[in-house]
């Protein structure tokens, strides 16, 4: 599954993130109204395993990544719900500069 | 006082007027209070400062500070806080810099180095365990200060006694308000510095020496550093290894949070243009790192017709790019490479320069060339600034100067906090950061205000901060001023599960204290209040901790924080709150009370 669609949740990678899944956005989820942010997670590292090896611990973020919903609220908890037509979207916890 | 493993138990103080030099010892637990880097020097600029001064006059001291770690085998830790009265800002000023010149100049044997005074012409001072003495700069006058550094090592080191050297540009010698002191092209790089070292007419400073300091407990030490290094290559810092920190600007700008155009937007169209794979163009970059350092964050960019490269980091990134609204990477590249040999801090000079292109745009002033995308006219104001000519005379003295003198209603657009010019991160889109801005008591600054943290975090929405910021800010600026005196590098914050019990455990094996992180916290607040007091002492009022007026009166309109602006009573409230968590009076002063209980009466 991949490539933009109106369903579905686009998950979008920056930094790390977007390095080890090669690639700067996924939709997952089609064909789903609701879900949990965790499976939103597991089902774009079951597309991506250079994302699953690294930035992901099961349905959970590893440390140093951070997961923010629609580039409004940062979150890493997997139990956040996310809409259809939501952004995901992946990036690297610490934004010093 | 006997002495405390970790240091060499007092301070240099040079007069360059007379041309002398004392030792002076610490006195009983200062250290322990104060522990180094920018906390210690707090303490020695408050007490070397009689009065309110000029901060380029004779009697304004130069500070020049080590810490207990350098010379550890702990990563990170060879840095060193330069510190003065701002000429910029009017108000207490600490800069960091790394790698070799902490190491030797904690080698001279003192824990700090104190200049007052001025020479009677340009001068290099050499310190070593034998002495001061005070050389010709004459033949370096009008170098860059990477030109002044090599020529000084190269005459110095001829004896093979491993001479570092710290310099100034030509902006410093031209006492630009925000010129740098640089070493080994490693910036102490804002409020201007190096104006300071030029009112002394000290181009250079170089340091040597073979006196080691004791540690508390080595075999303990060793193997939390080797520890430490092995968390220093995980997953915390990886961003910093691989991409370095400008990768921030294409998430900044996602978010609508990429200060562009002088604050006019916080989205810039053509941010993928200055993308680290754009900014490669047809080769590599390259890596390094500073002395005793194992993350390796310096991302070195190749320069368009030229061998050589510039170190890119994404606060010269975003000033002299969106800022400007510049997309061309190679003039970016450029700039930031003009800045580098001039000695400028980049984040004012793309800031003054931002600020004089709007101005440019509203017609307030008649500047060829200079509006915002032309990347010629930017390359061409930073020289002008640098040698302080034409308009780049007036944007030398920074941007709330400039709009003193354009009037025109242009301080509601001149981007800084009490002088201070904004960093790159835009104060609507993070509100946190916002407040770290408005009460820092060096002006707008993200080094020792780490609260882009908590908008980066869950415990706020990041454009609607409510009460719920202020612990958090308090607790970040906590974590920066410790990690700034112990002195790590803020890339390892990661690394901590417990910020404060992981550097706890970090001075126990240098110091041989039992520091409890409940001790940490109580000096972390010790010292911010010493730099308030110190900032009282020059003229502080209240009304200087805020933002200028357009991050109240203007709305951001595009990106993923459109909509966001500041509510003027809603900051107020949150630094009052600041200010009581502080343990001082509402408006920001500090009690006698407060002050016997930290010490600092």
């Amino acid at each position: 599954m991949s490539g933009e669609t109106a369903n579905g949740v686009t998950v979008e990678f920056f930094g790390i993130a977007r390095r080890r899944a090669g690639r700067t956005r996924i939709v997952v989820c089609e064909g789903t109204e609701s879900t949990r942010l965790g499976d939103v997670l597991l089902a774009a590292a079951a597309e991506l395993p250079g994302l699953s090896r690294e930035c992901l611990d099961g349905s959970r973020l590893r440390e140093g990544y951070l997961a923010n919903i629609n580039a409004r609220r940062f979150t890493s908890d997997p139990d956040v719900l996310v809409q259809a037509g939501d952004h995901v979207l992946l990036l690297s916890a610490d934004a010093g500069g | 006082m006997a002495s405390v493993p970790g240091y060499h138990g007092g301070y240099l103080r040079i007069d360059l007027t007379d041309r002398t030099s004392q030792r002076v010892v610490w006195p009983e637990g200062v250290l322990r209070r104060f522990i180094g880097g920018a906390g210690l020097g707090a303490w020695v600029l408050r007490h070397e400062t009689a009065g309110e001064i000029d901060p380029l006059g004779d009697q304004a001291p130069l500070v020049f500070v080590f810490s207990p770690l350098v010379g550890s085998p702990l990563t990170t830790s060879a840095k060193f806080a330069v510190l003065s009265k701002s000429p910029l800002t009017g108000r207490i000023n600490d800069s960091l810099s790394s790698s070799h010149f902490a190491i030797a100049g904690k080698r001279t044997g003192h824990d700090a180095i104190v200049i007052v005074g001025s020479a009677e012409g340009p001068t290099t001072v050499v310190v070593t365990p034998d002495g001061v003495r005070f050389e010709s700069a004459e033949s370096e006058w009008g170098l860059s200060s990477r030109e002044t550094g090599e020529r000084v090592k190269q005459r110095l080191n001829a004896a093979g006694e491993g001479f570092q050297v710290a310099a100034i540009g030509p902006a410093g010698e031209r006492l630009v308000r925000y010129a740098t002191i640089s070493h080994d092209a490693r910036h102490a790089g804002r409020g201007g510095l190096g104006a300071v070292m030029g009112s002394k007419r000290v181009k250079a400073i170089a340091v040597a020496g073979d006196r080691r300091v004791e540690f508390a407990d080595p075999g303990r030490l060793l193997e939390i550093s080797k520890d430490l290094s092995k968390r220093s290559l995980g997953p915390a810092t990886a961003k910093y290894r691989e991409l370095g920190t400008v990768d921030n600007l294409v998430t900044f700008n996602r978010l609508g949070s990429l200060p562009t155009r002088n604050f006019q937007a916080g989205v810039f169209e053509e941010a993928a243009s200055l993308a680290p794979e754009s900014l490669e163009a047809d080769r590599d970059r390259t890596r390094a790192s500073c002395a005793a350092c194992t993350i390796g964050c310096e991302h070195i960019f190749p320069l368009a017709d030229s061998d050589g490269g510039v170190r890119m980091e994404y606060e010269n990134l975003f000033a002299l790019g969106p800022l400007c609204g510049v997309s061309d990477p190679q003039s970016v590249l450029a700039a930031s490479h003009r800045c580098d040999e001039l000695g400028l801090d980049t984040i004012s000079t793309g800031a003054s320069i931002a600020f004089a292109m709007e101005c440019a745009e509203r017609g307030l002033v008649e500047i060829p060339g200079l509006r915002f995308g032309e990347g010629e006219a930017l390359l061409r104001m930073i020289d002008d600034i640098g040698h302080r000519r034409d308009w780049g005379d007036m944007l030398a003295d920074g941007t709330r100067a400039a709009a003193e003198r354009i009037g025109g209603g242009s301080h509601a657009f001149a981007p800084h906090v009490k002088g201070l010019e904004i960093p790159g991160y835009e104060p609507r889109a993070m509100q946190a950061m916002a407040l770290g801005f408005a009460v820092g008591t060096r002006g707008a600054d993200h080094n020792r205000s780490g609260a882009y943290e908590v908008d980066f975090s869950p415990d706020v929405d990041r454009i609607d901060a409510g009460p719920e910021t202020i612990e958090p800010v308090v607790r970040v600026e906590d974590e920066a001023v410790l990690m700034d005196s112990l002195i790590l590098c803020k890339f390892l914050r990661g690394v901590f599960e417990d910020r404060v019990a992981g550097m706890a455990e970090l001075l126990k094996p240098v110091t041989g204290w039992d520091v409890t992180s409940e001790e940490l916290i109580e000096t972390a607040g010790r010292i911010v209040t010493a730099k308030k007091v110190y900032n009282i002492a020059q003229g502080w009022t209240p009304s200087e901790d805020t933002l200028p007026p357009r991050f109240f009166e203007e709305t951001l309109v595009e990106g993923e924080s459109a909509g966001a602006r500041l509510d003027r009573d809603q900051l107020s409230a949150q630094v009052e709150a600041y200010n009581l968590l502080r343990g001082w009076t509402a408006e920001g002063y500090v009690t006698d009370e407060r002050l016997a209980e930290l010490g600092l009466a």
